[in-house]
């Protein structure tokens, strides 16, 4: 198995993914490394996953391990619960975040739950995949984020990826975390060739196997003035429109701010700062922190 | 027996959903080549088309009247035409307009029409409850109105539709549920994700009538349909009606389909109901000047609603924030200011 960093940032990295790529990556290690990794999804064996996120995936294993599901959420999600409960690290995926609907049962009382309901006694180590977002014109069933949804659950812990960098990162650190994780894409930063993707998220990715701590958030800009704190998409018209207010400022003030990969997490502290920064400054810790 | 009015009926709202969903195509296609881009173009978003399905809307929808409800899901023109869902206003609707069925907030999949009883869900199998429930309150109403849930054969695993079908059963609901069987759910093929041969099969567990239409033929949809919805509104329960259709094109537009046998999309082609019906209107006495004048009108209506669409204006960007409520919370009740 490739050998395994935290956190080691892009220096060195001589590739640059798109974030689909990336995350297509850390799967396909993961999968190698333990066979005890699976992926069930709809579409995601001949299809390579609706927004590329199992694209390549078969070509690497069996359909077995990566494997075509019915349209049947609450049965596929739910036996990811059961799998991982069973010791398993399978990955599971809702083609669209806002599809949970049919299956919000196996989500918020089995597989965030279980855990906290038995004192320990049995612990989910699987990871939900799901794409967000719109900014297509797919209306109100196809184009929401839900992150809010999901980082109000006691008991899940959440991760938004904003780069290639972070997408391969949190997804090691999510197979192998021994929580249920739920890993939200959003389909405008993927790369995928019919919706293209803003400047930012194809980044450089180091080969080696790497883990991005969950429940920190990443700071993404310095600043001294204001704090933005994000995540998604919005990462990256927050970092826009930071250069644009830096290129107008006048030589008074220097305007930006701090811009976080957000990974609300379970953390009961609040989260470090990666960076140094002046005490002028706030931290971008996660609002939605939930007992534990 | 059918006659001859109702095939020449049937026909034309087969050729107008056909016509209506290749001009929809070229729009759509505006802006998107040579490089697709989802979001480009006059209709940004999915676009889900129905050609080679459009015999199962024809046959069923014969039997309904306005006050019937249907439901449709994400692949819905061909069904909300045979309905008579209001063609300019549904167009101007999938291109996003003010005026449009839902002032531009539902799209092509989330079309709402309720001079018809028409709506649809996006979301698998989703319609199917609702369509219980119209048939729920025509009952309690003492009205013989029916409910018709339209749905994919690879919405037939999700718990919502096993559920319609069990609490119509148990309350012998006037509603049917039609089963259009491309044999493709995007990329999967029927026997990967079931065991069960037909559709119609899942009816015994619910001992309702499970019935098949297993070539794609205006006429006998008709005919089984119209059993179908008879037994509806006669007071006699819920059916199951499964009918095998084709699916001549990608699951939605820019579907690479190279999942799909070469073969299969030929196949499906192969087999056009509206083809096969001209054919039947050609033994029925109806000739070809007759049938090239049906075609013809249905052509300009089609280029009328698609024209009148494009000059409907863009909404307001405020009217974003409308319509969450019917009654708009107001300061004091917890607005935003
Ligand atoms: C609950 C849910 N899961 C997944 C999807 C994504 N999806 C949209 S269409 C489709 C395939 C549907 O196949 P079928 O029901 O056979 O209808 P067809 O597209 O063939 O007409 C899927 C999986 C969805 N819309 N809702
Ligand atoms: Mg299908």
């Amino acid at each position: 198995m490739a050998k395994t960093e935290s956190d080691p940032g892009t220096a060195g990295a001589d590739r640059e993914l798109t974030m689909s790529r990336a995350m297509v990556d850390a799967i396909t290690s993961e999968m190698h490394a333990d066979e005890e990794v699976f992926y069930m999804g709809e579409d995601v064996q001949d299809y390579g996953g609706i927004f590329d996120s199992t694209q390549g995936l078969l070509k690497e294993f069996d359909r077995d391990r990566v494997m075509d599901v019915p349209i049947s959420e609450t049965a596929y999600v739910g036996a990811a619960v059961g799998a991982a409960q069973a010791g398993m690290r399978p990955i599971a995926e809702i083609m669209f975040t806002d599809f949970v609907g049919v299956c919000l049962d196996q989500v918020y009382n089995q597989m965030a739950k279980n855990t906290y309901m038995s004192g320990s006694a049995v612990n989910v180590p699987m990871v939900l995949t799901t794409a967000v977002g719109g900014t297509y014109n797919d209306a109100a069933q196809h184009s929401q984020t839900l992150y809010g949804l999901f980082a109000h659950l006691p008991g899940m812990k959440v991760v938004v990826p904003s780069t290639a960098y972070d997408a391969k990162g949190l997804m090691h650190a999510a197979v192998r975390d021994d929580d249920p994780v739920v890993y939200m894409f959003h389909k405008r930063l993927m790369g995928i060739g019919w919706m293209p993707a803003p400047e930012g998220p194809k980044t450089p990715v180091p080969e080696d196997d790497y883990t991005i701590p969950i429940g920190e958030a990443d700071v993404k800009r310095e600043g001294s003035d204001v704090t933005v704190a994000t995540l998604g998409l919005h990462v990256h018209r927050a970092l826009e429109a930071a250069e644009e207010l830096a290129a107008t400022s006048t030589s008074r003030s220097s305007t930006s701010g701090r811009w976080s990969r957000w990974t609300p997490g379970l953390s009961s502290t609040p989260s470090r700062r990666r960076a140094d920064s002046s005490s002028s400054t706030r931290t971008t810790s996660p609002t939605a922190s939930p007992a534990r | 027996m059918v006659g001859v009015n109702t095939l020449r009926e049937m026909y034309e709202q087969m050729v107008t959903a056909r016509e209506y969903e290749q001009r929809l195509q070229e729009a759509y296609l505006e802006g998107k080549e040579p490089a697709f881009d989802i979001s480009a173009g006059p209709i940004p978003g999915e676009l889900h088309l129905a050609a080679g399905h459009e015999a199962s809307a024809a046959g069923v929808c014969a039997h309904l009247r306005d006050e019937d409800t249907v439901t449709a899901p994400h692949r819905p023109h061909h069904i909300a035409i045979a309905k008579g869902v209001d063609l300019d206003r549904m167009t101007a609707e999938i291109f996003g307009r003010e005026t449009g069925l839902c002032k531009g907030k539902g799209g092509h999949m989330h079309l709402f029409d309720p001079d018809v009883n028409f709506a649809c869900s996006g979301i698998i199998a989703q319609g199917c409850p609702p369509a219980v429930g119209a048939a729920m309150a025509a009952d309690k109403r003492n009205e013989d109105a029916v409910a018709v849930a339209f749905l994919g054969e690879g919405a037939v695993d999700q718990g919502a539709f096993l559920e319609s079908l069990n609490l119509a059963a148990v309350q012998n609901l006037p509603v049917v549920f039609v089963v259009e069987d491309n044999d493709w759910a995007i990329s999967m093929p029927q026997p990967r994700i079931t065991d069960v041969k037909t559709t119609a099969q899942r009816a015994d567990g619910f001992d309702m009538p499970g019935i098949r239409v297993d070539h794609d033929d205006a006429i006998a949809v008709y005919e089984a349909a119209g059993d179908a919805i008879g037994r509806a509104r006669d007071g006699n329960g819920p059916t199951l009606l499964d009918v095998q259709v084709h699916r001549r094109m990608g699951h939605f537009m820019g579907d690479p389909q190279t999942y799909r046998p070469e073969d299969d999309q030929e196949r499906a082609k192969r087999h056009d109901s509206i083809e096969r019906l001209a054919e039947d209107l050609r033994e029925h006495g109806v000739d070809d000047d007759e049938l090239a004048e049906v075609r013809d009108s249905a052509e300009q209506r089609v280029a009328d609603a698609i024209e009148w669409a494009r000059e409907q204006p863009e909404p307001d960007p405020a009217a974003a924030h409308e319509d969450v409520f019917v009654d708009e919370p107001t300061a004091a009740s917890g607005g935003d200011d």
